[in-house]
């Protein structure tokens, strides 16, 4: 089921709630959180209840695995095994669902044999499932695990807010919630801030990423069936892109958030404005917050960390994110995808550190350096989603090819729509430049926990910040509206295919 | 908080109900029994923005017995209300640019009603172009399933929140309020599209010649350019198929079939030998003859031979005001000439306007009467001269060969 579906918002959405917090009257919430998991379930097989038993036979094993880690007091060798074989089962699913017909593809172009290339459907969420659930193992294996109860545990992994596309939760932010009685019981508050949220998060993806649609298609189309790309054209496409991928994501995760708010429930933040972003480092402290902090804990950090020695910390950070790319896609674009986010991140270190050792006194006024570092790392992030969006290799060179100008610049290109897509794209700016983001217009309320502590800014003005008053009602009652009346077209969330 | 919940609730149900309410009223699809009201919805104008939608939603409504279906040239050209049609009700859900695969979806729908009882299938040669072949990606106008035999009650709840709630069915109720009183193109309540606006346009391009030069460079630039590589002869048996299908769905249902080649101008027969492609033409004839005749019911008319009315002269260049008779341009024929078509088809005999105009195919005489077609059409180019150099500089211009 879509978040953005009449059966979602006039359906499943109250009746879940209602229900819930009916139950939840009853004292421990035990039957509350039995509900929400049903109704998890549901949510997730309302278009393929096919894979309904393959995510509650993986909870269960996880589950058995992960009590068992956190029951052995032996960290050595017995605990370890159960680890790896937690974590390889986890990752053998992954790698089975939607690494297989990669493999082929790749083994047989290689070696020229004919292996069969499998044709399987990709079960909604299961990276994001998986990832998950691989913390929880580490985590229990370093006895850090703490809640032991089936039933949280299911409601942990399969809450259907964060269940097909996040944010990757972490146990220990979500699990104690869900044994607090507060959760349970009905609070005007969370409803209002969680409406809230959500108005801002489907206004963000049914108008704005839906909206940069028509921008998008016909000119990767083009560059894909290997026609000549145009410098506008190509730049147009991939800016339009770069805004239809953060508001379509960050609207889902807003969505999310909101209606976890509703449940009485706090999610961490996904994303921070990261085209507000002045270095590729903070790029990545901004966007798909959660799954870049677990990338950092579980991958980057035991791969070494930035403790080893400056090639040994860049070959972690290309390895992190290469990995990183290859999780979002089984296709070579997303591998240069994340090699090229390596690479800034590789050159980004080192210029710190050049800079730090042999330029001390080299400053420029702040505000021309933010804007000039900003604009920087914007362009060299809307470079590398033309990999991200593009059908193959091929087709994202002709984009690059197009966006060097080596095709010219004409008013006239195909796919180049003139006045009507500048006036979209200066909207698009605006909109991500311009005005605060949701944890930034509701942080008197705590909207989300905050990924990474601190960085959150506060917004200048203070009318720019939410109270429930009759001008904010009226203001998320025209966000809400506008995303509902154009709901007609139901697309799906870009992301659901990672 | 709770003022604010009720505020926001307030704020958003009195928003949808005015929506809701403007659309019902302004009625821009002609959906809803709303009160008609001079100057604001009399005529439901959103056909000319979401003509796809507008005429799922009138076979919904109407429940056809008779329903022509086809591409531009069938939509202006049939009218359902002319006395030849046996089965009235019937409806023109005829849409511009319909390929095979649309065909087939709108034959789902029309089924789905339960009352149909002729199915009139307008085709052309385009209209199996592997290049217009298109997997239908939006089933969100449709409400029939595959099998055309029921109609899904969630869909159409969706479909009638699209109508009534949605911001694009908001912009069309204002485009159709504000437009009115204003020359634009328009359907009538049959679905025949009023071709008089289309004919105002002709005149601005400059008259019928230079609008036929016009649709036939179109034709010639982009149509029928691959129909030999394997992609483009599996594209051309899924039209093929998709057709099959119709034919054989109509014949499940006991609905009569009625297949009809459209009386397409000489010129633009003329094309298919110009650029090369005769031989695929009649390929293609034949194909569709033996695929609609597996069904006992279905009947084949082609009209698409040279007769007096098909080979009608074009005005000379420059005559800006000048009209046809049986054409607005080459590529589209006139709702006279559509009548012609229906009274033959209508057991009326030959006519006298137009000798010669329309032959009943099966598979039987189909090679006897393609070959008399050959010939009718040799017999023309050796008659016209000045039309084939024309033609002929043409199709070399947008590299095509005989």
């Amino acid at each position: 089921m879509l978040f953005n579906s009449y059966e979602f918002v006039f359906g499943f959405l109250p009746v879940s709630l209602l229900i819930y917090f009916l139950l939840g009257r009853r004292g421990d919430g035990v039957s509350a959180i039995g509900f929400l998991v049903g109704a998890s379930l549901f949510f997730y097989g309302w278009w393929n209840p096919v894979y309904v038993p393959l995510l509650i036979g993986s909870i269960v094993i996880n589950f058995l695995i992960g009590r068992r880690l956190s029951a052995t007091s032996d960290r050595a060798r017995c605990a370890k095994l159960t680890l790896w074989f937690g974590v390889a089962a986890n990752l053998s699913l992954l790698g089975y669902y939607k690494y297989a017909g990669f493999l082929a593809v790749n083994l047989n172009a290689l070696t020229g044999a004919s292996l069969p290339v499998p044709e399987i459907v990709l079960p909604l969420g299961i990276s994001f499932f998986t990832f998950t659930q691989i913390a929880y193992l580490v985590d229990a294996y370093r006895n850090e695990v703490h809640e032991y109860r089936f039933v949280r545990y299911a409601l942990f992994v399969t809450f259907f807010p964060h269940l097909l596309a996040g944010p990757v939760l972490h146990h220990a932010e979500v699990m104690p919630q869900f044994s607090q009685r507060k959760t349970f019981v009905f609070d005007s508050g969370n409803l209002a801030i969680g409406i809230t949220i959500f108005a801002v998060g489907l206004f963000k993806k049914v108008v704005l990423a839906d909206g940069c649609i028509e921008f998008v298609t016909p000119v990767f189309a083009a560059a894909q069936s290997g026609q000549a790309i145009g410098g506008l054209a190509a730049w147009g496409g991939a800016l339009a892109y770069s805004f239809q991928l953060y508001f379509d994501f960050s609207g889902y995760s807003d969505m999310a958030i909101g209606l976890a708010r509703m449940f009485g429930v706090v999610f961490p933040a996904n994303f921070n404005s990261p085209y507000k972003a002045t270095s590729a480092i903070d790029f990545w402290r901004r966007w798909h917050m959660t799954l870049s902090r677990f990338l950092r804990d579980y991958v980057y950090i035991p791969l070494g960390g930035g403790r080893s020695l400056p090639l040994r910390r860049y070959a972690n950070l290309m390895a992190t994110m290469l990995l990183g790319g290859l999780w979002h896609g089984a296709g070579w674009t997303f591998v240069a995808w994340g090699a090229l986010h390596g690479f800034y991140l590789v050159v980004n270190h080192a210029w710190r550190s050049f800079a730090t050792a042999h330029l001390p006194a080299w400053r420029v006024p702040s505000c021309v350096s933010r804007w000039s570092a900003r604009l920087l790392t914007f362009v060299a992030v809307v470079v590398a989603w033309v990999f991200f969006r593009a059908g193959s290799m091929e087709a994202a060179e002709a984009m690059l090819e197009g966006m060097a100008g080596l095709n010219g610049f004409g008013r006239h290109e195909a796919h180049w729509a003139g006045a009507r897509e500048i006036k979209w794209l200066l909207l698009a700016f605006l909109v991500t430049w311009g005005l605060p983001n949701v944890q930034q217009l509701l942080h008197r309320h705590t909207p989300a926990i905050e990924t990474y502590p601190g960085e959150v800014v506060r917004p200048r003005w203070r009318r720019l910040t939410w109270t429930p008053t009759a001008g904010w009602a009226s203001i998320t009652a025209l966000l809400l509206v506008a995303a509902l009346i154009n709901l007609s077209r139901v697309s799906e969330f870009l992301y659901y295919q990672f | 908080m709770s003022r604010y919940l009720i505020l926001l609730s307030v704020f958003v149900w009195v928003s949808l109900l005015a929506v809701g309410g403007a659309n019902y009223i302004a009625n821009p699809y002609g959906y809803f029994n709303a009160p008609r009201i001079r100057g604001v919805n009399e005529r439901a104008l959103g056909f000319n923005h979401r003509l796809p939608l507008a005429k799922a939603l009138a076979v919904e409504k109407l429940s056809p017995a008779t329903v022509v279906l086809g591409n531009s040239r069938a939509e202006a050209g049939y009218d359902p209300e002319h006395p030849a049609m046996r089965y009235p009700p019937a409806y023109n859900a005829a849409v511009g640019g319909a390929n095979m695969q649309a065909i087939h979806r709108y034959a789902l729908e029309a089924l789905a009603t339960g009352e149909l009882r002729h199915l009139i299938v307008a085709v052309d040669f385009t209209m199996f172009d592997p290049a217009a072949w298109r997997e239908l990606t939006d089933e969100s106008p449709f409400i029939a399933d595959a099998e055309g035999a029921a109609q899904l009650r969630k869909r159409q709840l969706a479909r009638l929140a699209t109508i009534l709630l949605s911001g694009t069915a908001l912009a069309d109720s204002w485009w159709s309020v504000t437009h009115q009183d204003r020359h634009v193109a328009r359907y009538l309540p049959s679905g025949v599209r009023d071709d008089s606006y289309d004919i105002a346009q002709a005149v601005r391009e400059g008259g019928p010649r230079s609008a036929s030069l016009r649709t036939e460079s179109d034709f010639l630039a982009a149509a029928l350019r691959d129909l030999q590589s394997q992609p483009a002869r599996a594209k051309y048996a899924r039209a093929m198929n998709a057709f099959k299908e119709v034919v054989a769905l109509a014949y499940a249902r006991g609905v009569r079939i009625t297949v009809l080649f459209n009386p397409i101008h000489a010129r633009q027969s003329y094309l298919f030998a110009a650029s090369g492609l005769w031989e695929a033409y009649e390929n293609w004839k034949y194909d569709v003859v033996v695929a609609a005749t597996a069904a006992r019911t279905a009947e084949v008319w082609d009209f698409s031979g040279v007769s007096t009315c098909t080979s009608e002269p074009l005005p000379a260049k420059g005559d800006a005001t000048a009209r046809m008779r049986w054409y607005r341009e080459t590529s589209h024929f006139r709702r006279s000439l559509g009548d012609l078509v229906l009274k033959r088809i209508g057991r009326d005999g030959e006519n006298e306007l137009c000798p010669g105009l329309g032959y009943r195919l099966d598979a039987g005489n189909a090679t006897e009467v393609l070959a008399f077609q050959r010939r009718s059409m040799e017999r023309w180019v050796g008659d016209h001269s000045v039309d084939i150099a024309e033609l002929d500089s043409l199709a070399r211009l947008y590299g095509r060969r005989p």
